[in-house]
């Protein structure tokens, strides 16, 4: 009977073998790998921070459907059921949304964009782009959220112990902050020695869902100072001149901004030298607790303050917009992989990278762990999201309430920036500098060769623009590099603009190393210019440097740039032609 | 000469014959196409008729002797559908319609011509839940009931006492039926009966008395589908408390009460049937197939779906529970009840409900 019964469960075994034969053989050529036959692809544009988990995500669904099962179901796949293929990648919530309104209002633009689904950080974008392109882009309610992630202002412990014991209170809140700042002393009458200026920093509200998160919160909290008492924000409260200028008492507290949150997760994990307290998701602050930045573990904690006055969840929705460019079809797919990424097993991925599983099946775990600065219990009081046109104003006040900036052009016109063009290319970068940033910040023009000399003083655009393009345009090359007599000149303007409260910056275009000959003159050194930079650290607004190195950077020079940059805590670029773009990108992201 | 057979090799053959014959047959029912059938669902029926589509299609019913079935699964709520934006046709359309409510398929425009197979698979009642210490200061300790006057009465206040506002959570009206539901027995409450009409829906003193509840629900458009969930994964910051479907409370139950945190069911004295009928379209092209492929569809889930319907926290048609069904015991020392309360059922004709949907907006 052996000899039968494995005949028999040879036999079965075949049978059962012939019935699951089928699914496709993709071969990946990326990381999505190739769509599977007849599959219906689908496209997704997701915020930054998902980055991590979508690499991991979307393949595995992928490869599922590759291998001829359905993902959510975990079956076979059904007679006629097509496969569903996704490729996706990243995109500032801002800008994507905005992509997605030109799609729709002028389809033929460059700069429209199509995608399936649409994940911002938060639904705050949808809403703006219905109420901006007029129509029901996006059903919020049909949007489902996939991560959650709370608006958290990030403060270093110590600051905050500081806050707790001087305010005998537990619950911290934005009107506290602001207490430090206007205290006679600063940090200084809680306790905190060195520094007693507070500051703050954050992303900026055009791009950035967190910056926008925080400027909608910096309005409730101004304006609940200023007397209001209802629930929502509404337009005639937020166009109110005192409601208007507490959001600016805010923003003086900015050390300076920066265009996306990923740049701000690394200035902030430099330690509390640098900046007090910065608005993150919470996965952000989990992440720098974990060392997760360029800068390793921070030198202490960070921790999360859910504000008093309260904040925001992002939620992570996907969006499928009611456009003409998603077909029936691929909206049931892109609702398949909605329901995908809100299982457990993609949810405690998700939760990973410090998002909250948005399906409370899964339960809550690591990271969330007081050594990595959260609670479990998370925020308690959360703020009503204003009517979109409400969101639309606050956006709009965005260039009426930051923080100016006084911005030093220090351009290199020694004899070596003739070669390859390299003047040129720094003035057309300076040109395009002029043409993009705020008319209300104030700018300048320096150059230095043998000597460094002010061509067009600081003053705001609109009144020394014209100025500043004919310098420009004029400019010669010639003569030795006195780059760091230059910085130190230009640090000591700079210091002497106390009348307003800016943020000051030094922009330095330059291509080379120190070439400066004391038979002409007394030489600082690199040592005497990072000195500069640093002494003016503790002032209310130190003195930032950017500089851009143009040409071949070789050993030498990069650690010249590396010390000047890392002496008020910037980074350098290279400069050339093709990324003059990403240039302005990077210098404008400081202000 | 004589073969003969020993016993061993006898029995393999005539294995191998059986086998053979089922898996030749098997394979010649399988090897025709079957008959694909498209059922759409309201999002509150999904994952329950999911299951069970699965488990059907598995079963490879076969109709008219021969005739394989499958069914496919759309999903859409039914405000899409009886709003006019389903893009149906006559030559574009499901076979058979699972909507939210009976009442969808009264508001359907006639165009769409939907014919009742069966009037309720299961149901689902609305409940009222909270957190604990919200809920107390809603029936001011136990001693009111926890339905619209006093939810009412504590959103007019608009904060709690220990600060923050009043935020409560219900399924959003423009596109589910249980939001419409939710708000038609506000209507009712406010007038003490059941009888609701649109003039009631729009009059001053209704409506007087129905705005600090729209400011208290606004929060709950950005909750999803499911504000259950959100409450779940997010606590309080989401909502305080919330009227949804049963359904929806007992799949959440474990999250929601987790870490012993304390939770209040409560049913209101004014019902909407959430009773998930099934219609087939029904016109003169639909074959005889069709027909009796929705048919035995229909029955399945009438049948072997309920147990499955149980497991989605979903009840029988009648309401009251005849087997066990664990999502409910367990939630039965929270205040869901297994047998259903004497509730009055309200339902509303088309122009009412087009009032209620706007009530939020």
């Amino acid at each position: 009977m052996r000899k039968l019964f494995i005949i028999l469960t040879s036999l079965l075994f075949a049978l059962t073998a012939c019935n699951a034969m089928g699914g496709g053989d993709g071969t990946e050529t990326d990381n999505f790998g190739e769509p599977p036959a007849n599959a219906i692809t689908i496209h997704i544009i997701y915020a930054p921070e998902s980055d991590d988990y979508m690499q991991q995500i979307i393949p595995a669904f992928n490869e599922a459907y590759r291998n001829g099962t359905n993902p959510v179901t975990g079956q076979s796949l059904a007679n006629g059921e097509r496969p569903i293929f996704v490729t996706g990648e990243t995109g500032s919530s801002g800008v994507i949304m905005q992509g997605i309104v030109r799609a729709v209002t002028n389809p033929t633009s460059p700069n429209a964009v199509t995608p399936t689904i649409f994940q911002p950080s938060v639904s705050h974008w949808l809403a703006l782009a219905n109420f901006q392109s007029g129509r029901d882009l996006f059903d919020l309610n049909d949007s489902p959220a996939t991560a959650n992630a709370p608006v958290v202002i990030s403060i270093w412990e110590s600051r905050l112990e500081a806050i707790r014991n001087t305010t005998g209170r537990q619950e911290v809140g934005w009107a506290d902050l602001l207490d430090v700042l206007n205290s006679p002393n600063g940090w200084g009458d809680y306790g905190i020695e060195g520094r007693q200026t507070v500051y703050y920093g954050h992303t900026d509200p055009f791009v950035s869902s967190t910056a926008l998160s925080t400027l909608i919160a910096e309005f409730y909290a101004s304006a609940r100072e200023d007397g209001f008492t209802g629930r929502r924000l509404t337009l005639d409260v937020v166009q109110d001149a005192d409601v208007v200028q507490g959001v600016r008492n805010i923003e003086e507290l900015i050390r300076h901004y920066s265009r996306r949150t990923t740049e701000f997760r690394n200035y902030i994990a430099q330690g509390p030298d640098y900046l007090d307290f910065v608005a993150l998701e919470e996965n952000d602050l989990i992440a720098i607790n974990r060392g997760l930045t360029d800068f390793g573990t921070p030198p202490e904690r960070l921790v999360a303050l859910y504000p008093s006055e309260g904040t925001f969840w992002h939620e992570h929705p996907f969006g499928i917009p009611n456009a003409p460019w998603v077909s029936d079809e691929q909206r049931q797919a892109a609702r398949v992989f909605a329901d995908y990424v809100v299982m457990p097993e993609q949810q405690q991925i998700i939760m990973e990278y410090g998002f909250r599983p948005v399906n409370p099946s899964v339960e809550l775990g690591f990271p969330f762990e007081e050594q990595y600065g959260v609670t479990r219990q998370g925020p308690t009081t959360v703020l009503d999201v204003p009517e979109p046109a409400v969101i639309d104003a606050i956006q709009d006040s965005w260039s009426f309430v930051k923080k100016q900036a006084d911005i030093m052009l220090v351009i290199d016109t020694s004899g070596s920036m003739e070669e390859d063009g390299k003047l040129d290319q720094a003035i057309e970068a300076a040109l395009a500098f002029i043409d993009s940033t705020e008319p209300t910040n104030r700018v300048g023009l320096a150059t230095f060769d043998d000597v460094f000399r002010v061509l067009v003083d600081l003053d705001v655009l609109e009144s020394n623009r014209s100025e500043l393009i004919e310098e420009l345009e004029d400019l010669d090359a010639g003569g030795r590099t006195t780059l760091y007599n230059s910085i130190v000149e230009t640090v000591d303007i700079m210091q002497d603009l106390t009348d307003q409260n800016r943020i000051r910056a030094v922009v330095l275009l330059s291509d080379g190393e120190d070439t400066c000959d004391t038979d002409f003159g007394s030489c600082e050194s690199l040592g005497d210019a990072v000195q500069e930079i640093e002494s003016t650290v503790s002032d209310r607004n130190p003195v930032i440097v950017v500089p851009v190195g143009y040409g071949n950077i070789t050993s030498e020079l990069e650690r010249v740039l590396d010390d000047i940059a890392g002496a008020s805590n910037t980074i350098w670029v290279p400069g050339n032609p093709d990324n003059i773009q990403e240039l302005l990108e990077l210098i404008s992201s400081f202000f | 000469m004589r073969f003969e057979l020993d016993r061993t090799t006898f029995v393999l053959v005539i294995f191998v014959i059986v086998i053979a014959a089922i898996f030749g047959i098997n394979q010649f029912v399988n090897s025709q196409p079957p008959l694909e059938i498209t059922v759409v669902v309201d999002p509150l029926a999904e994952d329950w008729i999911t299951e069970a589509v699965q488990e059907y299609n598995s079963n490879n019913v076969i109709i008219a002797n021969s005739v394989r079935v499958q069914v496919n699964v759309q999903i859409a709520d039914d405000l899409e559908i009886w709003r006019g934006n389903s893009g149906w046709n006559s030559q574009n359309h499901p076979d058979a319609w699972i909507p939210s409510s009976s009442q969808s398929l009264d508001y359907a425009p006639s165009s769409l011509p939907f014919e009742t197979v069966n009037e309720s698979l299961v149901y689902t009642p609305l409940v009222w839940g909270g957190f604990q210490n919200r809920v107390d200061v809603i029936t001011e300790n136990g001693t009111r009931p926890f339905d619209w006057e006093a939810v009412q009465a504590v959103a007019d206040n608009s904060s709690w006492a220990d600060g923050g506002f009043v935020n409560m959570a219900i399924n959003w009206a423009t596109s589910s039926m249980a939001g419409v539901g939710a708000l038609t027995t506000a209507t009712a409450s406010y007038g003490q009966d059941a009888n609701v009409t649109r003039s009631i829906v729009t009059d001053a003193s209704f409506t007087a008395w129905f705005a600090p509840i729209r400011e208290s629900v606004l929060n709950s458009e950005r909750l999803g589908g499911n504000p259950a969930q959100s409450m779940a994964s997010r606590g309080a910051s989401a909502a305080d408390f919330a009227l949804l479907p049963e359904s929806q409370w007992l799949t959440e139950l474990d999250s929601l009460t987790a870490n012993n945190r304390a939770f209040a069911f409560s049913y209101p004295a004014y019902q909407y049937p959430l009773d998930f009928p099934i219609a087939l379209w029904s016109d003169a092209q639909v074959t005889n197939n069709q027909r009796t492929a929705v048919q035995s569809f229909a029955s399945f889930l009438a049948n072997e779906g309920q147990g499955i319907a149980l497991e989605h926290g979903l009840r029988p048609s009648n309401g009251t529970l005849t087997e066990n069904a664990s999502l409910f015991t367990q939630a039965e020392p929270f205040g869901i009840l297994l047998e259903m309360p004497a509730s009055q059922m309200v339902s509303v004709d088309r122009g009412t409900a087009d009032a209620i949907i706007l009530l939020p907006e």
